[in-house]
């Protein structure tokens, strides 16, 4: 897998319901290519409706978003849900591969593709023909991201992908996600609650408002990679989650 | 085997007793009040029944299942694709949904005689009222099931840019299956009511009769203790058509249960 990752801009975006609620307004934001952003903000801000619209899924009211290369060209999009979002009746492997199902790839060509991202999310092979019911929560997230990743995506969305697990699986799981990361470069935008997740495992944290939801503070977070769990222990660690967590706080108010 | 032995003690003898019980007592009740036979025959008389007159209610029993099996069938065949193409379109949906509850509240006593003038007599008419009397449980839950896809699943669909098709053999179809089969248990039993209501008014001619031409006749005769055995097959039939449904959906659907 290789992939050439976008740049993501979007200018003076917003979004107004059709129930008249404005949940972004006049929001810019510029994603490197290749960089690792994630986004705090108070709950009900806008975050995901932001990742929403990067991804697609929500027509912007005003202002534009582009997620191109030099060239301008179109990118693979990959989004992870909140829920794992799994079809309860597929198998895992049917599960992954359906993404290109959707694009009607050959079969062999699934087949292969959904082995790798199988293997690369780190599930065994013989998990493959499991139901989802059959999974533990942080299994099902893996199965998740793996189909995230068969299609070979430029940019990577995840949306609060590891808010319902509990801690260990969720520091394993990012782990995992930063190796990925550093592996495949996408350009990933990382929606969470949660302040030592997202210094652990971005390049930059943007802090939004409450809504309408607007980039209020960004911090730069230049930990050096590769970043492993010990990271998590050191005092600078503990300083800039101290400074993230003032803003998130400020925010809130 | 032990859990062969436990399933035997807790799920079949009960039931089993039950009915030895309700029977002794029936038995009793007609001895102690000397109830007349034509209003209520005791239990050997409708045995004896069952045994003498086997061939001609098996036959009948053979032709009532043969109807309300192929009714059930019709309905299920049709019942999806009007499910099917209500799922596609909210219009159709609200323009034609009230109508298809007019299949389930029309008095079919009522226009059971019409159909048999459309259809004329012989089976199709029978297999006309078992069908009119079974598709609405399969048309109304199979296009729940086909309308109540969780939104983030069809947005996983849309991120993946999928066709109107895609979206319905991939999505829609599978997540109604579960549907489909509570429907078709329901209807399984209203097909069974079906073929008989229908019989009461169709004959099959030179085929013989069904359970419902049966139950008719052996009641203007007061002939209680045929009656009485009609109506036990006319159970019997309903309650294993709706075992074989059962089953056949337990084993082809177990991965569908999760949802």
């Amino acid at each position: 897998m290789t992939s050439t990752s976008r740049r993501i801009i979007a200018q003076r975006l917003g979004v107004t319901f059709p129930d008249g609620q404005t949940t972004l307004s006049e929001l810019d934001f510029r994603g490197e290519p290749g960089e690792f952003v994630s986004i705090l903000g108070p709950s009900g801000c806008g975050k995901s409706t932001f990742l929403r619209c990067v991804a697609g899924l929500q027509e912007p009211t005003t202002g534009t978003l582009l997620c191109e290369d030099d060239e301008a060209a179109a990118s693979r999009i990959a989004f992870v849900f909140q829920d794992p979002n799994l079809l309860p009746w597929r198998n895992v492997h049917q599960n992954v591969g359906l993404p290109l199902e959707l694009e009607r790839q050959s079969s062999e060509q699934i087949a292969v593709r959904a082995s790798d991202a199988i293997q690369l999310v780190g599930l065994e092979q013989n998990d493959s023909s499991k139901l989802p019911h059959m999974l533990s929560g942080g299994m099902r997230m893996r199965v998740s991201l793996a189909r995230a990743l068969v299609t070979d995506p430029h940019v990577l969305l995840l949306d609060e992908p590891f808010a319902a697990l509990d801690e260990i699986s969720r520091q394993m799981l990012n782990e995992e996600l930063l190796r990925l990361w550093q592996q495949q470069g996408w350009t990933t935008l990382f929606v969470t609650h949660n302040v030592t997740e997202a210094v652990f495992l971005s390049q930059r944290v943007i802090v939004m408002s409450r809504r309408p939801a607007t980039i209020i503070d960004e911090f730069a977070i230049d930990f050096d990679q590769p970043r492993d769990a010990e990271l998590r222990g050191t005092p600078a660690f503990a300083e800039t989650t101290r400074r993230v967590s003032a803003a998130l706080r400020g925010a809130m108010s | 085997m032990k859990q062969f032995v436990r399933v035997v003690l807790t799920r079949v003898a009960p039931p089993l007793i039950a009915s030895a019980l309700f029977v002794g007592l029936w038995a009793v009740v007609i001895q102690l009040f000397q109830v007349k036979s034509f209003l209520a025959p005791m239990p050997g008389d409708v045995w004896r029944v069952l045994v003498r007159e086997r061939e001609s209610l098996w036959h009948a029993c053979w032709l009532t299942g043969q109807a309300a099996v192929l009714g059930l069938l019709l309905s299920v065949v049709c019942g999806f694709v009007v499910a099917a193409v209500f799922s596609q379109s909210k219009i159709v949906r609200y323009s034609l949904y009230p109508y298809a509850i007019f299949l389930q509240t029309v008095p079919i006593v009522a226009i059971a005689p019409l159909l048999v003038m459309w259809f004329g007599y012989g089976g199709s008419g029978v297999i006309a009222v078992a069908f009119i009397l079974s598709v609405f449980p399969i048309i109304a839950n199979v296009t729940e099931g086909m309308t109540s896809v969780p939104r983030s699943l069809h947005e996983l669909f849309d991120l993946n840019r999928a066709s109107r098709w895609q979206r319905f053999t991939k999505l829609q179809v599978p997540h109604s299956l579960p549907y489909l089969v509570t429907g078709v248990r329901t209807s399984s039993g209203l097909s069974v009511i079906g073929a008989i209501v229908g019989e009461f008014f169709v004959g099959y001619g030179g085929d013989g009769f069904g359970l419902g031409y049966l139950i008719r006749v052996t009641a203007e005769r007061f002939q209680t203790d045929q009656l009485f055995a009609a109506v036990i097959l006319s159970t019997l039939l309903g309650v294993m058509i709706f075992a074989v449904v059962s089953f056949v959906a337990e084993k082809c659907l177990s991965r569908f249960r999760a949802i």
